[in-house]
C-alpha cells in the first residue's frame, strides 16, 4: 500500500509524466485514433521535458547572482539553521506530505466537477510542496500526525481552489481566453501587480509594442533582448561589489566581462529554451484537456505552471525581473537591520 | 529570490501589464518586489524551526502568504 501510494506521489510530482497521464487521458476520452493519441501524449511530455530544460538554464544563468548580493549586503554565509530544516521533514514527515496531496488533490476533483470553481490545479510540484509547508507550519503548532494530516489536506485543498480562481479573470485578460489558468505561487504578487497596474498604468501601450527605430530593430527578438538584459546586469552588480569580490562571488574562472556575456547568453538561450517548450506543450495539453472538461469534468479548465504565460509579453517578464529585483534590494537595504538583511539574503 | 524575481515576478509583469500597460508593468513589479520581501519577513518566524531554510530560497509569495494563514488557523486543529 505504502510503495503504491508512494508511486502515485513520484508520478504526480514529475510534470513530464504527470501532464503526459492528463494529455493521454484527454485523447482517450475524446476518442482519438491511435495516431493522434500517441502523437499528442508524446509532444507534452517532450514540450515539458524541454521547458524543464529550459527552466534549469534560466536558474544557472541567474544563480551565481545571489551570492553577488550577498556580498552586496556585506554578509558572509548567513546561518539559518532550523532545529528540523527542510531535508529532515522530508525524509520524516513524507508520509503525512503525501497523504495530504491525494487528498487535496482528489478534493479539487470533486469540487471542480460539483461546484462553480471549475478548474483542475496541474502544477504537480506545487502539488508537493505546499502540503509540505502546511506540515511545517503544522509542526510548528504541536500537531500530532493526524491533526497535521487533516490540516494540511484542508490547507492544500483550499489553496488549490481559491489561489487559481482568484487570479482567473487577470490571466483571462492576458491571454484573451479561457482556455487555462495559472496555478502557481505567484498568486499573491501577480494580484498585487495587478491591481497596482490598473491603478497607475495606462490602457493603451502594452510592454510588447515597445517601437524600436530600424537600426536596434534586433531587440525585438526576445533571444537577443535577454541575453543583453542578464548581461548588464552581471555587469552592474560587479561595479557595484567591485570586480575582484565579483569574479569570487560568481565563481567565474574566466575573465568578469567574457563571464558576464556567457552568463547573459546562458539567459537567453535558457529563455528560448523555455518558450519553445511552453509552445509545444500548450499546442497538446490545451485540446487533449477538451476530453477531461466534455466527459469527466464538464467546463473545467487545467490550472498550469506560471512560465506558461511567458510567450503573451516576453518584454513584461524581463522586465518584472529587473525591476523587482531593484525595489528588492532596495527595501533590504531600507529596512535596515542587519538581522533583517541577514535573514533574506539568503536567497 | 532572484529567481522568485524571474518565475513570480516575471509572471505578475504579465498580469499587470494584461490591466495597465508598460506602464502598469513596471509599477507592478516595482510594488511585488517589495511585497516580496516582506512577505519573506512575515514568514520566516512562523517557520523558524521547521523551514526557515527553505522559506528564504522559494519563499516571499504564495508559500509565504500561506504559512501565514496557515498558522493563524493551525490551533483549532490542534483540538484545544
Amino acid at each position: 500500500m505504502q510503495s503504491v501510494m508512494d508511486f502515485i506521489i513520484e508520478v504526480i510530482r514529475e510534470p513530464a509524466i504527470f501532464l503526459g497521464l492528463i494529455a493521454l487521458t484527454g485523447l482517450l476520452l475524446l476518442r482519438k485514433d491511435f495516431s493522434s493519441i500517441v502523437s499528442g501524449t508524446a509532444k507534452t511530455v517532450i514540450g515539458v521535458v524541454i521547458l524543464t530544460q529550459g527552466t534549469n538554464i534560466l536558474m544557472n544563468s541567474i544563480a551565481p547572482l545571489t551570492e553577488g548580493f550577498n556580498v552586496m549586503y556585506n554578509i558572509d554565509n548567513p546561518e539559518i539553521e532550523p532545529v528540523l530544516g527542510a531535508e529532515t521533514i522530508l525524509s520524516e514527515y513524507g508520509t503525512p506530505i503525501g497523504l495530504a496531496m491525494l487528498i487535496a488533490f482528489s478534493i479539487n476533483l470533486i469540487v471542480a466537477r460539483f461546484t462553480p470553481f471549475k478548474h483542475v490545479f496541474l502544477t504537480g510540484h506545487m502539488l508537493f510542496w505546499f502540503p509540505f509547508i502546511f506540515v511545517a507550519v503544522g509542526i510548528e503548532n504541536n500537531l500530532n500526525n493526524t491533526q497535521l494530516i487533516i490540516f494540511a489536506s484542508i490547507l492544500t485543498s483550499l489553496y488549490i481552489i481559491i489561489a487559481p480562481a482568484l487570479l482567473r479573470p487577470f490571466v483571462r485578460k492576458v491571454t484573451g481566453s479561457d482556455d487555462f489558468i495559472i496555478g502557481h505561487p505567484t498568486t499573491i504578487l501577480s494580484l498585487i501587480a495587478g491591481m497596482v497596474g490598473k491603478l497607475f498604468g495606462t490602457k493603451g501601450k502594452s510592454s510588447e509594442d515597445i517601437k524600436f527605430p530600424s537600426s536596434t530593430e534586433f531587440l525585438r527578438e526576445i533571444s537577443i533582448t535577454s541575453s543583453i538584459v542578464m548581461f548588464f546586469v552581471y555587469i552592474v552588480v560587479s561595479v557595484i561589489i567591485g570586480f575582484e569580490a565579483a569574479t569570487i562571488a560568481f565563481g567565474a574562472e574566466q575573465n568578469l566581462f567574457i563571464y558576464s556575456v556567457m552568463q547573459g547568453i546562458l539567459f537567453g538561450a535558457g529563455l528560448t529554451i523555455l518558450l519553445l517548450g511552453v509552445r509545444m506543450m500548450l499546442a497538446e495539453i490545451i485540446p487533449a484537456f477538451q476530453g477531461i472538461s466534455q466527459k469527466w469534468i464538464p467546463n473545467s479548465v487545467p490550472a498550469l505552471d506560471a512560465p506558461i504565460l511567458f510567450p503573451y509579453a516576453p518584454n513584461a517578464v524581463l522586465i518584472g525581473f529587473v525591476v523587482s529585483m531593484i525595489t528588492s534590494v532596495a527595501t533590504i537595504f531600507m529596512t535596515g537591520s542587519w538581522a533583517f538583511s541577514a535573514l533574506l539574503s539568503y536567497h | 529570490m532572484t529567481i522568485t524575481c524571474f518565475f513570480e515576478i516575471g509572471t505578475a509583469a504579465i498580469i499587470a501589464n494584461g490591466q495597465g500597460g508598460l506602464r502598469g508593468a513596471i509599477a507592478g513589479s516595482a510594488v511585488a518586489g517589495v511585497a516580496m520581501i516582506l512577505l519573506v519577513g512575515l514568514s520566516v518566524p512562523i517557520l523558524s524551526g521547521t523551514a526557515a531554510d527553505w522559506i528564504l530560497i522559494f519563499g516571499g509569495n504564495d508559500f509565504s502568504l500561506w504559512s501565514f494563514i496557515g498558522d493563524l488557523i493551525a490551533p483549532i486543529f490542534s483540538g484545544g
